[in-house]
């Protein structure tokens, strides 16, 4: 490193008094020429690196190399990130007794390392705190970035959109044992089929009684919207099937764009949130049935009538 | 579709949702402390069909949502922002020499230079597809699979560098195209792959010093001596304030093509060279 001050904040020659005098006496050593060819010379602006520590107790800490206290002098800092993820991992070592405890010293406490002129550099929270023995007591700190809370729950449950037909099963265990219950005599499997329909499209049918019980039994009157929403909370992913056959029945009711509409699933649900305050008119198990990925004009083409069939 | 509200893109039947709707959704859902606001989350306005979580992380959720527009940069530096943008929208600019940083660059490798892709996926009713280019023999053919640039030296040569690349987890044909492409783009960026060590201080573009510690990864640097002194992405740091020394990889990190896969959530069954 070059051997001349390099503490404090840059400053130009002719600043005030005391740089004039600084700069008709340079100092002996003088810096290394930059290759960016600028008239006199310059001091480097500092670089020393702060930390500051947010404890979850309340605590708040400042470890750093200009520290009064020995124990709040960090040293060895390392500091990464990466694209993408952004701030990674930082480190250091601290100089004290493992066999005290210090109240900044608590996982999870907020930590910011910044540069002089409160430049953040680096941002995350405190992991480790491993005691470190040797020919002098110390503990080596250790920090990852904000990125690591992306991994805190390694078991999300997140439904965005599914077109995966392979996740249709039968009924659960619980659903017969309330077939059971229902007074239904048929408890077989329900059946999935897939299969080119009308060349490249496919075809995704699910029928069977277990069907039957996915649809509290409505009064009549109730609106759709009251009708969807308690199914909605009370069921599990299967439901999305269901609300489109009740959206379907609607529009069949309802005497709408049946054959456009009946083979969009999810455009039915937006169409469908439209006719909410419609009542419903029906109480009975109805059909099951999609038609996912279909060309709507080779559909139109080879399909005239309604592409509804009914499994009972 | 989840519970969640968002509004259907796209026309049937190729709908889904966009990356910036899923991520400003689920962000908070499965991802707190850490917080969106919508500024802070850029939109490729590509339209993804399937986004279906059940087991894994957030970290897997964003990684698989971002593999369609894998250009796009996703981090967490301001506090506890989650941060999706286009790259060069954010970040500095630096220059630097090639021998005061010792810069070391990856260089060609036939290995790595694909001229075109062949991309394997499940459709919808689990049966296995394939997209590739023209001659491929794939399922669906389509031009964009192939290089067509001559200053790619597989081109220049005539030779046929291509392997499978295969999408873990359901796909259609359009994600497959989409992701093949962006593998064809990427892995021919990994020769300008590279490391160098920026010590001390470095210059911004205005040609103000700052210490090395302030240079971050998703900036660019340009290094102004070499043969290419075009602006490169830093893509991986590693500070050591003891040296003040920042140890920075450029373009890709050395492992790029590992990296390349996870981002793409895909992995490469080779094919050898014809």
């Amino acid at each position: 490193m070059p051997n001349y001050p390099r503490r404090g904040p840059l400053r130009r020659p002719g600043a005030s008094s005391a740089h004039r005098l600084r700069w008709v006496q340079p100092p002996a050593a003088p810096p290394t020429p930059s290759k960016v060819r600028i008239s006199g010379w310059h001091e480097y602006p500092p670089d020393r690196i702060a930390c500051r520590i947010d404890a979850p107790n309340g605590a708040i800490g400042r470890w750093a190399e200009d520290e009064p206290l020995a124990e709040n002098v960090l040293t060895g800092i390392t500091l990464s990130d990466e694209i993408p993820g952004g701030c990674k991992d930082s480190g250091g070592i601290l100089a004290r007794d493992p066999r005290l405890d210090f109240r900044d010293e608590e996982v999870f406490g907020r930590v910011k390392f910044y540069q002089p002129g409160v430049s953040k550099v680096w941002e995350g929270y405190l992991d480790k705190a491993p005691d470190v023995s040797g020919d002098q007591m110390s503990i080596s700190p250790a920090c990852v970035g904000n990125q690591k809370h992306l991994e805190g729950n390694s078991a999300i449950k997140l439904g965005i959109i599914d077109c995966d037909l392979n996740k249709w099963v039968g009924p659960s265990a619980q659903r017969r044992q309330n077939l059971i219950g229902g007074n239904r005599p048929h408890q077989q499997e329900a059946e999935v089929t897939f299969g080119p329909v009308f060349g490249t499209g496919l075809r995704f049918s699910v029928s069977d009684d277990w069907v039957a019980l996915l649809f509290p039994r409505a009064r009549l009157g109730t609106t759709v919207k009251a009708y969807l929403s308690e199914l909605y909370m009370g069921t599990g992913s299967k439901v999305m099937a269901t609300l489109c056959l009740n959206y379907m029945f609607v529009l069949q009711t309802t005497r709408l764009q049946l054959d456009l509409k009946a083979q969009e699933i999810i455009t039915l649900q937006l169409v469908g949130q439209s006719l909410g305050d419609q009542p419903v008119l029906t109480s009975s198990t109805h059909l099951l049935l999609g038609f996912i990925r279909e060309p709507l004009q080779a559909q139109r083409a080879t399909h005239s009538g309604s592409p509804l069939t009914t499994s009972r | 579709m989840g519970r969640h509200g968002l509004l259907l893109k796209g026309t049937w039947p190729n709908v889904g949702y966009t990356d910036k709707q899923i991520l400003e959704y689920a962000i908070p859902q499965v991802a707190a402390p850490l917080e969106v606001d919508s500024e802070s989350i850029e939109d490729s306005e590509y339209i993804i069909p399937q986004a279906w979580y059940t087991e894994g992380t957030a970290a897997d959720m964003v990684r698989d949502v971002t593999k369609y527009s894998s250009w796009m940069d996703w981090f967490v530096y301001d506090g506890l922002k989650f941060e999706y943008r286009k790259p060069g929208t954010y970040g500095k600019f630096w220059k630097a020499y090639v021998g005061d940083s010792n810069l070391n660059s990856l260089g060609e490798d036939s290995s790595r230079l694909w001229e075109s892709v062949v991309v394997s996926y499940t459709d919808a009713d689990g049966s296995t597809r394939t997209v590739g280019p023209p001659g491929s023999g794939a399922g669906y053919e389509t031009p964009e699979l192939k290089l067509s640039d001559t200053d790619h030296p597989a081109v220049r040569a005539e030779l046929t560098r291509r392997d499978i690349l295969d999408l873990r987890g359901l796909g259609t044909p359009a994600t497959a195209i989409t992701v093949g492409k962006r593998f064809l783009e990427e892995a021919n960026l990994l020769s300008r792959s590279g490391s160098a060590t920026l010590s001390g201080y470095v210059l911004d573009a205005y040609g103000v010093f700052w210490p090395a510690a302030c240079v971050k990864s998703g900036d660019w640097i340009s290094f102004v001596d070499s043969s290419d002194p075009s602006y490169r992405k830093i893509v991986g740091k590693n500070y050591t304030h003891d040296s003040r020394a920042a140890e920075i990889d450029v373009d890709a990190p050395p492992q790029g093509l590992e990296a390349l896969l996870e981002r793409l959530q895909a992995d490469l069954i080779p094919l050898g060279v014809a």
